[in-house]
């Protein structure tokens, strides 16, 4: 089903962006507020400078190699066992990244809404989504992020505006947190929050344009920084640094804060359906690359057949004995250093790539 | 026809999952609490009464005439912790007791006093409650509050104790304090947390002053006018009338009505390891009463008018300061936060120590009061 379909420019700015509101909803603002503190908003100045010269420099790297994904390149570095230790790698990242997500998220759920219910059933709805969307294919998928995504960004924006009359420039000062080596040494590891980077290495086939790319990398990077420092400064408003209590969602808490007047009050119910349909995008997102790369992988004709296989292993992963601290040490220790050091290997893959691409050029030259 | 078959399996499994009511939760099958009232027992465990408002279609006892209106029950419980007090209950009573309309939570002056962190963060567990639900403390047991408001001849119902509290917009004789904020206060280091104080009577209840917390502990309670001074300074205040001695008559009293010009400007300094802390406060007022003879025709008149004012405002200001720091060494203005602008790493700020240091604050309060209006009359 519309195994072909490519990615407009709007569609694929707004798949990459659906994986930073996605992280976002999942936490990631905590994980930079803990690493940093009141020195996230400089950090965040700081890695969102570092982040967008290395979309740039990933669009450079990437532009003698037109149609092709990190998959593609690695074979054409290191050969076919090269490409199946990249693509097992990636593969990993994105099972950690699919199932924590789940897991998580459910959850949230049953403590919000099914405290009573199994927390099976509720993980067997997400799993669904992710199956149904991978088999009717990448159209239904973008179609369904391209609907989703601005009313999503309109509640982050909405909850910014929201906390609007709390601000005061007490609740983000000492400006540089614990120190320069917090902000700009330790806080480099913050780097981990733009892993909507490694999502770039496989969009480039997806675009109906290739020559998009450059535009669509940048567009979502800028998007997906700007709410991300939407989102720190709401948090940092509403929970100071100094606060000691921590939440399972900060921003669901502040959702729950938002009332307009005696008209809206509880706001979180209409928040928390817009999220699950983000979860759903992200989801199906996830499990369409990891279908594209074990298609590759397999030199297989058929990308949802995997669709199943990725579903059951989520269900196996789901139903390990892992409690929710073990969730988190996942999500922000294992997930952070593990897209740190991904991207590092693709970074170096793209080099080498780049490097033997112009050596053999030169070859072709002098021959 | 793939695609048929699957859109069928789909609406199949929705028509299965997504309907039935075999375990809906409609509101008959809960009792809505409207206020929860806690306090402590002689043997060092909780007191927890549930006020519970009753439909009028549910009750025989109904009296109420409003449509929002309904007739009320209190129940009350001992147990060690708040849950299990609401598991009490729970069991006690035939229905599922419900935390999402409680609009108050009360606590004894004798309970806030032995700490009540345990019990804020324990209820911000429980994602039933509202993060605007009212705290409020009680200069004695809780269960009188809602004795009290339950026997106070009004019409009862779930909006009942935001009426009572609104009364502070346009009293300023305390503070409006919420879930929220309190579990805030309470777990922020750079600050410390109060609440609404309730004055309990032989027949009322006067919501008049502030609960002074250091960490979760209460240390003390403030008047009506020291509420006032705190609402200047954290530019809370929407209107109060304060009454000052009359500059032309010192036999007599002039009314005023006052409000916020502009936000407060405050300026935490460190000297010589003593906090000193500039409060500029602005102030607009209407005169309301000016006794038999006045006239302020003359502007002269209302300088004179405006002078006694800020002098009354400033005294009343400080001394409030240093009651906070000196008597409660308790930083409820939250100092210690806007001295952190001025540091650029927390090693800088920390060095300070603020909380030793804060008890020997030194403050110079100034206040400027514009009288905008003389009311209907302005010369008698």
């Amino acid at each position: 089903m519309n195994s072909n379909y490519k990615l407009g420019k709007v569609e694929a700015i707004f798949a990459i962006s659906i994986i930073m509101v996605n992280r976002i909803i999942m936490n990631l603002p905590y994980s930079i507020l803990e690493t940093t503190g009141t020195g996230s908003i400089i950090n965040l100045i700081y890695i969102g400078i570092i982040g967008l010269m290395i979309v740039l420099l990933v669009n450079k790297l990437f532009k003698i190699f037109s149609n092709s994904d990190i998959i593609d390149i690695s074979e054409y570095l290191g050969g076919k066992i090269f490409k199946i230790v990249i693509s097992l790698i990636f593969i990993y990242l994105y099972m950690l990244s699919l199932f924590t997500t789940v897991l998580d998220f459910s959850n949230l759920l049953k403590i919000i809404y099914f405290h009573h219910s199994p927390i099976i059933f509720i993980i067997l709805f997400f799993i669904l989504a992710l199956l149904i969307s991978n088999i009717l294919g990448l159209r239904s998928i973008a179609k369904t992020i391209s609907l989703i995504v601005p009313f999503t960004i309109a509640s982050i924006l909405f909850t910014f505006f929201a906390v609007y009359d709390s601000f005061s420039i007490d609740q983000y000062t000492p400006i540089l947190g614990d120190g320069y080596n917090s902000v700009f040494g330790k806080g480099l590891t913050n780097l981990f929050s733009f892993s909507i980077i490694l999502f770039f290495f496989f969009f480039k086939p997806l675009l109906k344009n290739c020559y998009d790319f450059e535009k669509v990398t940048v567009s979502s990077f800028i998007l997906s920084w700007i709410l991300l420092f939407l989102t720190i400064i709401s948090l940092l408003t509403v929970f100071p640094v100094t606060n000691n209590s921590s939440n399972i969602n900060f921003l669901y808490s502040i959702a729950r804060k938002i009332n307009l007047g005696d008209f809206l009050q509880r706001l979180d119910a209409l928040f928390i359906l817009l999220w699950i349909l983000c979860v759903f995008s992200y989801l199906s997102i996830i499990t369409f690359i990891i279908n594209t790369t074990l298609k590759k992988v397999t030199s297989a004709s058929n990308r949802s057949m995997f669709s199943y296989l990725v579903a059951i292993t989520v269900i196996g992963l789901c139903l390990l004995p892992i409690n929710i601290a073990e969730i988190k040490f996942l999500q922000n220790k294992v997930y952070k250093y593990s897209v740190l050091v991904i991207f590092s290997i693709s970074f170096i893959i793209l080099v080498c790539a780049n490097l033997k691409f112009r050596y053999k050029q030169k070859a072709g030259g002098k021959k | 026809m793939k695609k048929k078959i699957l859109i069928t399996i789909i609406l199949i499994i929705f028509l299965f999952s997504l309907t039935g009511c075999y375990d809906a939760s409609t509101i008959e099958d809960a009792y809505y609490i409207v206020a929860m009232g806690i306090d402590l027992t002689s043997d060092d465990s909780y007191e927890i009464s549930i006020q519970i408002a009753k439909n009028d279609s549910q009750s025989s006892e109904s009296k109420s005439q409003s449509s929002q209106s309904s007739s009320y029950t209190i129940y009350t419980v001992e147990a060690d912790t708040i849950d299990s007090g609401i598991s009490i209950l729970n069991n006690y009573l035939n229905k599922k007791i419900n935390l999402s309309h409680c609009s108050a939570i009360i606590f004894s002056e004798e309970l806030a006093k032995k700490g009540i962190g345990s019990i804020i963060n324990s209820l911000a567990n429980n994602q039933e409650i509202r993060p605007n639900t009212y705290i409020l403390v009680s200069s004695q047991k809780a269960s009188d509050i809602l004795e009290k408001v339950s026997n106070s001849g009004e019409n009862f119902s779930s909006r009942f104790y935001e009426y009572i509290i609104n009364s502070v917009n346009y009293t300023g004789y305390s503070v409006r304090t919420t879930f929220s904020d309190l579990l805030s206060e309470i777990n922020d280091e750079s600050g410390d947390a109060k609440t609404l104080y309730s004055f309990v009577s032989d027949d009322n209840i006067q919501n008049i002053g502030l609960a002074i917390f250091k960490d979760d502990y209460m240390v003390g309670h403030t008047s009506a006018m020291d509420s006032i001074a705190h609402l200047l300074l954290t530019d809370d205040l929407e209107e109060c009338e304060i009454t000052i001695d009359n500059p032309f008559d010192e036999n007599s009293k002039i009314d005023l009505e006052i409000g916020i010009m502009k936000n407060s400007d405050i300026d935490v300094e460190i000297i010589n390891n003593t906090p000193f802390i500039t409060c500029d406060i602005f102030i607009t007022g209407e005169i309301a009463t000016s006794g038999k003879h006045f006239d302020y025709t003359s502007s002269k008149n209302i300088k004179i008018v405006e002078n006694a004012t800020e002098k009354y405002l400033k005294y009343l200001i400080t001394d409030y300061l240093y009651i906070l720091s000196k008597e409660y060494n308790s930083d409820i203005i939250n100092f210690k936060n806007m001295y952190s602008r001025k540091c650029l790493t927390n090693q800088d700020f920390e060095k300070v120590h603020f909380d030793d240091v804060y008890k020997d604050s030194y403050f110079d309060v100034n206040v400027q009061v514009d009288i905008s209006s003389t009311h209907l009359f302005e010369r008698e």
